[in-house]
């Protein structure tokens, strides 16, 4: 039986606290929405918490409201990395880290393209490619570091019955 | 065929299936409201204004670390300006005593000009000033908060500006935290002057590039280096306020780079232009 209450409550922290640095950091490189991303999908959730999906919503409401996003991008977000990963078990897609980052990869090609897409066509808007990869990249290459330090976290209050 | 059904009713009411399907249904409402452009609603934008405040006291108490090593590292850089610039005072210090009076003496002069052209003096503005306390302005949807103890004059669309030139305008506030719309927001217009012709045109913000200008009737005149500066139409920003110089010309494409670095700035000026319009 694995206890995650412990290390929930430690990551839940952890999320609020990156997403309040929102007011602090102002970088291009670093979008810290993103990286709370890369933290949600790397945690191994427990399935049967309903309470999750609930704080990781009003974690992106209250995102939004402080960087001043649009309503619903950021919950969506959070969420998308959330299902993810219970997709990928739902269909019985093994949970090794090397496969975990591959889809993390794609993923991240994939939203890069949408937000290049979406500014270009919406508010006919141009990005440098560089200013629009960089972020992603970032959190692309801070996948492994991550996933050494949250798996170390949460293998520290596995508790055996 | 019953015991099969059974089963798949009992997989769905797993303590497991129900909070997928809780995930499932929180992210479309998240999608709901993000393609439904629900953010354009009064109701969005007053609760918006609302939490605004909230939002900020909370994460100013959780980032106050994040904050500390920040202002720490300002503080490290600013001492090394200063001693910089304690370095280049004394070096200059002999220079600028014998060019101080040559600028007392030009400054008699323009005056002197200036009296004989029956030049009007500069227009002036009341101002409040405000403190930067969050600077979001490397995103797309560049905006800063700004906290005042006069709140109770701000309104929505005071512009903003900084000893330089114009910065944006206020677009939402609540008790004592109000959000700055910056110039290079993807969703900012401003009725622009470009260089002594008065060439009329709007500049639209674009995110971490240059502003750019549409609009314009006479774009091939424009040159590198010509002034920007508010047009004062659209009644939100007074006329003749620096915002920019051209950086880029290409075809009907200008790039404007913009007078004001928010993130060199503590605290910005929001002038009291409407207010002083409506009173008189």
């Amino acid at each position: 039986m694995i206890d995650f209450k412990i290390s929930n409550l430690i990551f839940y922290f952890i999320l609020f606290f990156i997403v309040s640095s929102n007011i602090v950091f102002n970088s291009i490189y670093f979008d810290l929405t993103l990286i709370s991303g890369l933290i949600i999908y790397v945690l191994r959730w427990s399935h049967t918490n309903w309470i999750i999906c609930i704080i990781l919503f009003l974690f992106g409401v209250y995102n939004d409201i402080l960087v001043s996003t649009p309503f619903g991008y950021t919950s969506s977000l959070f969420l998308c990395f959330y299902l993810i990963d219970r997709i990928r078990s739902f269909l019985s897609v093994p949970s090794n880290t090397n496969i975990k980052f591959i889809i993390f990869s794609l993923l991240m090609i994939i939203l890069s393209s949408m937000n290049y897409f979406t500014i270009y066509f919406i508010y006919n808007i141009p990005i440098p490619f560089f200013i629009n990869i960089m972020p992603y990249l970032v959190v692309v290459l801070l996948y492994y570091p991550l996933d050494f330090i949250i798996s170390y976290i949460q293998t520290k209050y596995v508790r055996i019955k | 065929m019953r015991l099969s059904r059974n089963l798949r009713v009992q997989k769905i009411l797993s303590p497991s299936s129900r909070v997928f399907i809780l995930a499932i249904t929180l992210f479309i409402i998240s999608l709901i409201l993000f393609f439904g452009r629900f953010e354009l609603t009064q109701s969005a934008k007053n609760l918006r204004s609302y939490l605004t405040n909230i939002s900020y006291s909370i994460s100013y108490i959780v980032s106050t670390p994040s904050n500390l090593i920040n202002s720490g590292i300002q503080s490290v850089r600013d001492l090394k300006e200063i001693y910089h610039q304690l370095n280049e005072y004394n070096r200059n210090k002999l220079i600028d005593s014998l060019s101080f009076q040559e600028i007392i003496s030009m400054k008699l002069k323009i005056a002197q000009y200036e009296d004989l052209l029956n030049l009007a003096a500069d227009q002036e503005y009341d101002f409040i000033t405000s403190r930067i306390v969050a600077d979001f302005s490397n995103k797309l949807i560049g905006s800063i908060l700004i906290k005042s103890n006069e709140t109770k004059k701000i309104f929505v669309d005071m512009p903003a500006a900084g000893p330089n030139g114009i910065l944006g305008r206020v677009s939402s506030l609540d008790n004592n935290i109000a959000r700055v719309l910056l110039l290079n927001n993807i969703n900012s217009r401003l009725p622009v002057s470009i260089s002594e012709d008065a060439h009329q045109g709007i500049m639209i913000g674009q995110g971490q590039n240059n502003p750019i200008i549409k609009y314009l009737k006479k774009y091939k005149k424009i040159k590198v280096g010509d002034l920007v500066t508010t047009s004062g139409k659209g009644g939100i920003f007074p006329p003749y306020l620096v915002v920019g110089q051209v950086a880029r010309t290409e075809g009907e494409r200008i790039e404007v780079e913009l007078i004001e670095d928010v993130s060199q700035l503590t605290h910005l000026m929001l002038l009291n232009y409407k207010f002083k319009q409506d009173n008189e």
